[in-house]
């Protein structure tokens, strides 16, 4: 059974030993052997969706052949992406989908990028490159030497009021988890925090809020709204002792905020709705706006806009920038998307095996140098470029 | 997705009627559902049993319901953070045995009866909420062994001695005595007490604190609250309540020996999820709690009327709980698909 499942393996590709147990693998590897499982049952149509949002580049390549060759061999791949390079590089035939409805179906070569955005969207978005004209500030968020043993090792950066610094990295680098232990995930972490020049002790996410200091976690679902609940309901939950009257919770003014918040940041649905209800570029909204009502001075967002639809994520953006230029808030971007990163941030540090490997400034980031540090083997110490 | 809202609204209506804000809908159905079954229930035993339906008897019913609907108010509190506390019988008697026991010894101490309760109660419900929300033993674990450390202290303590109703306080037993309105005293404090918690669960920070960690703890632990001190707070309300009750119960009994209320836990949890209160926590209400206490007096009413057999009120116990939480995994599916059919379009609009 064992040289069966290695042949299978390695006939796609894939280096693994199969004895290992399935939950000692990275997501990737995981991934390739469901896919070789599902390749051995005599496959005649594959459906992948979304398969490359947790692998690497080099990781997608060789998910990429796997395709191809079952391509040659015969089988229906349908593949589910956000990502037009690889819509782009594997289709034959292009299907737009847009609120869960059929908007075409075309040959891939009768599809060019704009006319796929515009079908997706309903109108033509660029991701546009904002110079900023506003001087930044002092340094709002510090961190000085912080680790986690076996996670992230001494790292130390800033970001200034008013700047936005993006996070790039591979999946797996320890970028989460910084930006976690900031916010008082992680209490072992040892180095310095510091906010607005204090320095603070990461102990607990509540300790954190009262600091200023708010995460937006990348799981949506899960992590990021309380589904179950109302729209009002989750943006006033982190302001609730703020809202109080003698310790009695005030119905109205729960409500005001969470209206002022739904027309900042234009949310779809009534106040009233559960959050359930509304689709993943909303939920992100209202995850957002829960920390906005707080007045928060940094923003940790991590992915934010994972999974979302091309139009939302202009909006996110657009937000990000007003809250950093307007409101000088502090903000610290976790993304795997190296083209949002380029064009939101003003700095971009990059992780490699919970090192940091590269703090560069956007004018001298290029995605060539950002991925060349994310997958530096022997990552050095301290900023290194 | 942008202008679908505007273009077709009643598209999107017609959609959440379908299932997208199922959850909300499903819940309220659940609630309605109870209600129904009541008067079901009352119609099938007035039907079989003409003395069913009388003043009388409807008295007897709500007193019996007056008791089990507080103690499932407080069991509430800890099932909503999506635990349980099965420990609630032996902190009824431990609480009635150890006052009762100081009340009758020392005089000097009568008038503080129900702060004694108060104490009592705060350091058992406090010991289950550190086990299972410091030590992160499953709930269930954690407090079937405090069911029976309870009660092992009880009978230690009690040492196969009683202490009779003469050696109560005197006011204790004129109360359980008393009737106000043509309803026992007990309805009342039933009624108060169901409404001041009911109450504090929608007005105070604490209560939509429980709600939302759980609907969600892993989302409630990233929006900062404080999970532990959630979990142990419902956890002290419950022994609390469940302190109190057991003040009420022995009152009421008369003879307290160490084996007061024990057994009581399946009653009240039954009264708890046949009232619709989620297993999974997060959704439900001490009035739905109220009114399961209400179907369970009913129904051991009904029957000891019929004068059926003790195995078939048990048999039908059981099933009302099965039912009653068969319905919630209905519910709790529909909520969950509604949710990853709005996230499946979500990632695809």
């Amino acid at each position: 059974m064992s040289r069966a499942a290695r042949a299978k393996l390695s006939d796609l590709g894939f280096a693994l030993d199969p004895d290992q147990l399935v939950a000692g693998l990275t997501v990737a590897e995981a991934q390739f052997v469901e896919i070789a499982r599902a390749v051995d049952t005599g496959l005649q149509i594959l459906i992948l969706d979304e398969p490359t949002s947790a692998l690497t580049p080099d990781e997608s390549e060789k998910l990429y052949a796997v395709v191809k060759k079952l391509k040659a061999q015969g089988t229906t791949v349908v593949w589910i992406s956000h990502r037009m390079e690889e819509v782009r590089f594997l289709a034959d035939t292009i299907t737009v989908l847009r609120d869960g409805s059929h908007v075409r179906t075309a040959p891939a070569s009768e599809l060019d990028d704009d006319t796929m955005i515009t079908l997706m969207v309903g109108r033509s978005v660029v991701l546009e490159q904002v110079a900023r004209i506003e001087p930044l500030g002092a340094a709002r968020l510090a961190a000085q030497h912080l680790s986690l043993a076996g996670v992230f090792d001494d790292i130390s950066f800033e970001v200034a009021e008013g700047e936005i610094v993006g996070i790039a990295g591979l999946v797996g680098a320890g970028r989460s988890e910084i930006a976690q232990a900031i916010f008082g995930l992680s209490p072992k972490m040892t180095g310095t925090v510091l906010v607005d020049g204090v320095p603070v002790a990461p102990r607990s996410p509540a300790a954190m809020v009262e600091r200023g200091v708010v995460y937006l976690p990348e799981n949506r679902d899960l992590e990021g709204v309380i589904a179950s609940m109302t729209i009002t309901s989750n943006i006033a939950l982190p302001s609730i002792r703020r809202l109080n009257r003698f310790g009695f919770m005030q119905a109205r003014r729960e409500r005001e905020l969470a209206t002022s918040q739904r027309t900042a940041l234009s949310i779809k649905g009534r106040i009233d709705d559960l959050v359930s209800s509304l689709s993943g570029g909303n939920r992100q909204k209202v995850a957002l706006a829960r920390w906005l009502a707080t007045n928060p001075r940094v923003l940790l967002l991590d992915e934010p806009t994972h999974g979302i639809d091309v139009g939302t994520k202009a909006q996110v953006h657009d937000i990000m920038r007003d809250l950093a230029r307007a409101k000088r808030m502090a903000i610290l971007m976790i993304s795997s998307d190296l083209p949002e990163v380029l064009a939101v941030c003003d700095r971009v540090l990059v992780i490699a095996r919970g090192r940091l490997t590269a703090d560069i400034t956007a004018a001298e980031a290029t995605q060539e140098r950002i991925l060349a540090a994310a997958t530096t083997i022997t990552a050095g110490r301290g900023p290194a470029a | 997705m942008s202008g679908t809202t505007a273009k077709a609204p009643l598209i999107h209506r017609l959609r959440e009627r379908a299932g997208f804000s199922g959850g909300a809908a499903a819940l309220r159905v659940r609630f309605i559902g109870v209600i129904v079954f009541q008067l079901l229930l009352v119609l099938v035993f007035t039907a079989l049993a003409p003395r069913f339906f009388t003043w009388d008897n409807a008295q007897s019913i709500l007193f019996t319901a007056a008791i089990l609907a507080i103690a499932a108010a407080g069991q509430t509190l800890v099932v909503l953070t999506g635990n349980l506390d099965l420990s609630v019988g032996s902190i009824m008697g431990l609480s009635a045995y150890v006052v009762f026991n100081i009340a009758s010894g020392s005089p000097d101490l009568q008038p503080f009866v129900i702060l004694i309760a108060v104490v009592v109660g705060v350091v058992l419900g406090a010991t289950n909420g550190f086990l299972v929300a410091v030590l992160k033993i499953p709930s269930i674990v954690a407090t079937l062994g405090t069911l029976s450390i309870y009660r092992g202290i009880v009978s230690f303590y009690a040492n196969a001695t009683e202490v009779t109703s003469g050696e109560l306080p005197r006011w204790m037993r004129t109360l359980a005595e008393t009737s106000w309105l043509g309803l026992s005293s007990y309805v009342w404090i039933a009624l108060v007490t169901i409404v001041v918690v009911g109450t504090m669960l929608r007005m105070l920070p604490w209560g939509r604190q429980i709600y939302a960690y759980g609907s969600n703890p892993k989302a409630a632990h990233f929006f900062g609250l404080n999970s532990t001190r959630i979990v142990i707070g419902a956890y002290v309300g419950a022994g609390v309540i469940a302190a109190l009750v057991g003040l009420l119960l022995g009152a009421r009994v008369g003879n307290i020996n160490s084996l007061l209320a024990s057994g009581i836990e399946m009653s009240v949890l039954a009264a708890v999820v046949i009232g619709g209160v989620s297993i999974w926590g997060g959704a439900g209400s001490v009035y739905g709690a109220a009114i399961g206490a209400i179907v369970l007096a009913t129904i051991n009413n009904g029957l000891v009327i019929l004068q059926v057999q003790e195995f078939y009120r048990l048999l039908l116990q059981g099933l009302a709980i099965v039912a009653a939480v068969a319905v919630d995994a209905v519910v709790q599916r529909r909520i969950q698909s509604a949710t990853k059919r709005r996230r499946t379009m979500g990632a695809d609009a």
